[in-house]
């Protein structure tokens, strides 16, 4: 028996404005997978992941994660349901020391087991003291991911998780990565196929606004081979 | 040093200090000092760590003057309930408002607050002024009796239970900003309020309290003023003076402790001296508010807070590189 779906989009469009960016995009993540969804710049990645966080209103369509509609409810809503997005700008709260951003954290879900935090990135507990204004790119994008394992949440939303890191973090990544999808499903947006080679079990690739291809098969995700959809 | 700054034992020897200053400054600069620091707390509060700048504040003070002010002059004599009446009628007003101002941002923010203020203004001037008498006031001199504890009739009773009620806001603002998780959301709606979000935050409602918060302790700084002149007109909702608590809170250091209190010393003291010099004494407040912002936009409590901050964290970055120094 295969594991069940905990997010599924069905027949998503979204516009700015007058100007459209989804069409009818459909796509199933299972518990604990990691999928990936890839695309050149404007191929509207972004905008569908905000779509399911609901930080932006589809104008048809419906986000299904865990037996409950997310079309219409707040992103805090979604964020205590368990669905987190994190952004791809790297934003820390800059102000806020490590621990301070953490407790935050743990203040929303009342989750304060922060040994799990610390397993996957052990230099945090280091750096519990710095202000997130002294982190730097990679301290920045653990911190995120740190803060958003808090709650235990059943689906992980990650834009571009790799962009402006050094080839050494990336590699990092890709094994907290494999890690954090025992507890919980990953979906990840990006250009690097490299990145998504190694980590994804499916991918998406996305065109124009529209899922041109699923890709499944494992000899063809590691090759990159699917490069000619994009 | 910072430490020092930002313990509670700090605000203790500051009121100490504020308090054996009347020895050589009159009382009642340092009495007008202290309210107008507890009237710029909220504004400063509301700039610095959620900012939104409001040009609204002089309603905010208006309400809690004008429930100290009605409660003196209608229904009895005792000027700590009248300061408690004061207070809860400025809580109701802006419980209210709130829900309705709290949904703008940035300059919307900003004008429709300052719209609030002309509203209001024409209320206790026009539309209340069977009741509240419009610009000539209400003159409260002999309704006041003496209190128990603390004489608030007295110049020297208002004083000391201004400088007592400036230390619980300061006790207030400091556990607010510097320990709860509220202040530290406030903090990250200022930085990224869709960030706060993701983690799970209902924003409007952090937006709301502090709203509340912040113009319920402008109330408070309206009740006490109330209580120290003694009447209460409708000028006090003037929006002429919308600017000066922005003004202070900028001057000082908005979003810090000491930085209303700074803010207030020194706008008090350049309206007293240099008023009896040239009567357009603003224009030094100006030009002191321009070279302060142009030092570092963080006014002057809120430079040397920075300063020691970014002192302490040179400090914290070359701690790795010392431990491997030490072959640890």
């Amino acid at each position: 028996m295969g594991r069940p779906n905990i997010v599924e989009v069905k027949n998503l469009s979204a516009a700015y404005g007058q100007s459209k960016v989804l069409f009818d995009v459909s796509l199933k993540i299972k518990a604990n997978e990691r999928v990936s969804i890839v695309g050149r710049n404007g191929a509207g990645k972004t905008t569908l992941l905000k779509c399911m966080a609901s930080l932006l209103a589809p104008t048809n369509g419906s986000v299904v994660y865990d037996r409950t509609e997310l079309v219409g409810k707040q992103s805090y809503e979604v964020a205590r349901m368990g669905l987190k997005y994190i952004d791809q700008d790297k934003h820390v709260f800059l102000d806020l020391t490590v621990r301070e951003n953490l407790e935050l954290s743990s203040y929303a879900t009342g989750d304060y087991d922060w040994d799990k935090v610390f397993k996957h990135f052990p230099k945090l507990k280091i750096l519990i003291d710095r202000k997130g204004a002294y982190l730097s790119g990679g301290e920045r994008q653990m911190l995120m991911v740190g803060r958003a394992i808090l709650g235990d949440p059943k689906v992980l939303l990650i834009d571009e998780p790799t962009e402006g890191l050094a080839p050494s973090i990336v590699d990092d990544l890709v094994t907290t990565f494999h890690e954090l999808s025992k507890d919980c499903a990953i979906l990840t947006v990006g250009q690097n196929l490299s990145f998504v080679s190694r980590i994804a079990e499916r991918i998406y690739a996305m065109k124009e606004g529209k899922l041109v291809a699923e890709i499944t098969d494992a000899a063809e995700i590691k090759n990159s081979s699917y490069s000619h959809y994009l | 040093m910072k430490r020092f700054i930002n313990s509670w034992t700090g605000i203790f020897i500051v009121f100490i200090l504020l308090y054996f200053l009347k020895g050589f400054l009159p009382p009642a600069f340092l009495t007008e000092v202290v309210i107008f620091s507890i009237y710029a707390m909220g504004c400063s509060f509301l700039i610095g760590r959620l900012g939104l700048t409001s040009f609204g504040q002089p309603a905010f003070l208006a309400f809690g003057a004008y429930g100290a002010g009605v409660y003196l002059y209608y229904f009895g004599t005792n000027s700590y309930v009248a300061i408690l009446v004061g207070v809860l009628a400025s809580l109701v007003i802006n419980m209210l408002v709130g829900t309705f101002l709290v949904r703008l941002n940035s300059s919307y923010f900003t004008l429709c607050n300052q719209a609030f203020c002309v509203v209001t203004f024409f209320i206790f001037q026009k539309a209340l002024v069977k009741w509240t008498f419009g610009d000539n006031g209400l003159l409260l001199i002999s309704r006041m009796d003496p209190t128990p504890v603390i004489d608030l009739t007295s110049p020297r009773g208002i004083y000391l239970f201004s400088f007592i009620i400036a230390i619980l806001v300061w006790l207030f603002f400091n556990y607010l900003m510097k320990k709860s998780v509220f202040g530290a959301t406030c903090l990250c709606v200022k930085d990224n309020e869709e960030k706060l979000r993701f983690l799970g935050y209902k924003t409007f409602n952090i937006k709301w309290l502090a709203f509340v918060i912040a113009n319920t302790v402008a109330g408070l700084a309206g009740a006490l003023y109330t209580v120290y002149f003694c009447m209460v007109n409708a000028n006090i909702a003037n929006v002429s003076s919308a600017s000066e608590a922005v003004a202070i809170s900028m001057l000082g250091g908005a979003g810090t402790l000491f930085g209303p209190l700074v803010g207030s010393f020194i706008f008090i003291g350049l309206k007293d001296i240099v008023s009896r010099f040239i009567s357009h004494w603003e224009v030094l407040v100006g030009f002191l508010l321009i070279v302060v912002m142009l030092a570092g936009e963080k006014g002057i409590v809120g430079s040397l807070e920075s300063y020691l901050a970014k002192r302490k964290a040179k400090k914290s970055m070359m701690q790795p590189a010392l431990t491997k120094e030490g072959g640890l």
